[in-house]
């Protein structure tokens, strides 16, 4: 059995940027996930949707929950990451100013997500990027 | 043994008022009247405050108990400054109340100011974000709902509880009794200190506890006793008075539940980094917003600010206080009130049933079935506690 949710988010939507986030928070806590995976989880689903806020020009989020895992896929339309592998640098950012004017953007969200998360993959062309993260239960 | 908060039926009329202005979707309307979910409520007051039909009661304890101490001690709340005029109004309180059978009135102004100390240097040993656990309801509001942010509460008593030990141990050696001779009374201005004491008479050192807005009532003047207040605590009858006293920037002052829910949310996803203290209040202005205050919180706030104007400086609070009157210790996490089920496949199940339901709901949040919101209703569905025809406002009507 396999429930779904999906949250859309916006570009410099930054007053609701966590929203998605919290909802997350609110469906684990209801099945009554353990509180620490909860957190991890919500740690990445957080810097997911602040690429999605800062850097693109919009996307979704999709959270799926099964029996076994919990699955996180973020898109977005683009423009994409030119070097993957450098933005998976800690602290390498390029985050706008008005990103950075809030406290965000401090280069630390992919590498946050691959350390907090049990598989970690992306990828990224001009037309978008995807991250695909998951977590086994148990 | 009566509820400790009881909707009157023959008042309410099911407006759903209260319903909408609870944060933790603890009523529904059943059958045309409020009905309190009691084990989510984290006693904030909203909902007594919104019903304009005043049918929650809450009781104070008997006056006959008093009888039953050598000594009795009525502590005020902080908040009492919201409500008093000029100086002469404390000690017309502190009369009024000995008329009432208290030989001993005392306030909070001296623990207050004594656990900014207390607080500072034990939040500067890390650099976590500590939540202050003055307010018992922002304490619960975490040990319900934000599980994972547990080890952040600070580990002390509220300050009527620490207050309570505190004076049973001065007036036991003050009067020579032992300290089950003393009766030690609150005055309570909030719904949320008041169920603390009401819950846990056995673990407390407070054994009565009155509503401030039965007892304040009848201020007579006619003996106006000398009570001295120790300004640095008096700040703290309104919200931000940590931030003011210690003149620390990297604390965060939030009044208002939903304002405090929202701010802890902040924290859990860490869209709010880098702050040391959040000084949150349940009650909007801090406790002088408190449920039971029979007054506007900007106006109090205001009687505060003039009060304190009045005070001089150099009063101090002398009484001894050891760590184990303030010392509580982790708080216990009460996860799993908001959990469909214990079991993980069950609740999944649950979870895929709301959706399913909530797809042929309006969406729009009437509250006319009696829950406070279509997805809580797709929710008490599948609970058992509705059915699909509760609801109006369906498409189609299947
Ligand atoms: S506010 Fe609540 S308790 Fe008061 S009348 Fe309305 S439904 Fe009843
Ligand atoms: S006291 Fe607060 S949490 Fe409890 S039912 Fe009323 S509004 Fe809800």
């Amino acid at each position: 059995m396999t429930v779904t949710f999906e949250f859309n988010v916006y570009h410099e939507d930054y007053h609701n940027a966590g929203v998605a986030s919290s909802e997350i928070k609110k469906y684990l806590t209801q099945i009554g996930l353990n509180p620490q995976l909860i957190r991890r989880i919500v740690i990445c689903s957080y810097e997911a949707e602040m690429n999605v806020v800062i850097h693109s020009y919009g996307g979704k989020m999709v959270l799926s929950i099964d029996d076994n895992e919990i699955k996180l896929e973020v898109t977005d339309t683009g423009p994409g990451i030119p070097d993957i592998e450098l933005a998976m640098q800690e602290g390498y950012s390029t985050a706008p100013l008005s990103a950075r004017e809030r406290g965000f953007g401090a280069g630390m969200g992919l590498p946050n997500m691959k350390k907090n998360a049990d598989t970690f993959e992306i990828a990224s062309s001009p037309q978008g990027t995807i991250v695909r993260l998951a977590w086994g239960i148990l | 043994m009566k509820n400790l908060v009881d909707i009157h039926n023959e008042r309410c009329i099911g407006c759903t008022r209260c319903m909408r202005s609870c944060p933790m979707e603890a009523i529904r309307i059943v059958d045309n009247k409020a009905q309190l979910f009691k084990e989510r409520c984290i006693y904030c007051g909203n909902c007594i405050i919104e019903c304009h039909k005043n049918a929650y009661k809450v009781y104070s304890d008997s006056f006959a108990n008093l009888s039953k101490y050598k000594i009795n001690v009525a502590i005020l709340p902080i908040a009492i400054y919201g409500l008093l005029n000029n100086k002469d109004d404390l000690g017309g309180i502190s009369a009024t109340l000995k008329d009432y059978g208290f030989d001993e009135v005392v306030e909070l102004s001296g623990i207050y100011s004594f656990m900014v100390d207390q607080i500072l240097d034990y939040i500067k040993n890390d650099d976590k974000t500590y939540i202050l656990t003055h307010c018992p309801s922002v304490t619960r509001l975490v040990t319900k709902k934000y599980p994972q942010l547990l080890h952040h509460l600070l580990p002390f008593s509220p300050p009527f509880e620490i207050a309570g030990k505190v004076y049973r141990r001065f007036f036991s050696e003050k009067y020579n009794l032992q300290e089950d001779e003393i009766g030690i009374s609150y005055i309570s201005e909030c719904l949320s200190n008041f169920i603390v004491i009401k819950e846990n008479k056995d673990k407390i050192a407070i054994d009565q506890v009155f509503l401030l807005s039965d007892l304040i009532r009848n201020i007579s003047y006619k003996k106006i006793d000398e009570v001295k207040a120790v300004k640095k605590g008096v700040y703290f009858a309104k919200v931000g008075a940590f931030k003011y006293v210690s003149n620390n920037r990297d604390i965060l002052a939030v009044d208002g539940i939903r304002n405090v829910d929202t701010v802890l949310e902040h924290i859990d996803i860490r869209k709010i980094k880098n702050v040391r203290l959040v000084e949150a209040y349940s009650c909007t202005g801090g406790c002088v917003g408190g449920t039971f205050m029979q007054e506007n919180p900007f106006v109090a706030k205001w009687r505060v600010n003039e009060f304190i104007n009045e005070l001089d400086d150099d009063v101090t609070f002398d009484i001894n206080i050891e760590p184990i009157d303030y010392y509580a210790g982790e708080f216990e996490s009460e996860e799993g009130v908001l959990t469909l089920s214990n079991d993980f496949r069950e609740a999944i199940k649950k979870m895929k049933r709301i959706n399913e339901i909530l797809a042929i709901l309006p969406n729009i949040d009437c509250c006319a079935c009696g829950s406070p919101s279509c997805r809580a209703f797709a929710e008490d569905v599948v609970k058992g506690l509705k059915t699909i025809e509760d609801c109006r406002m369906r498409k189609g009507g299947t």
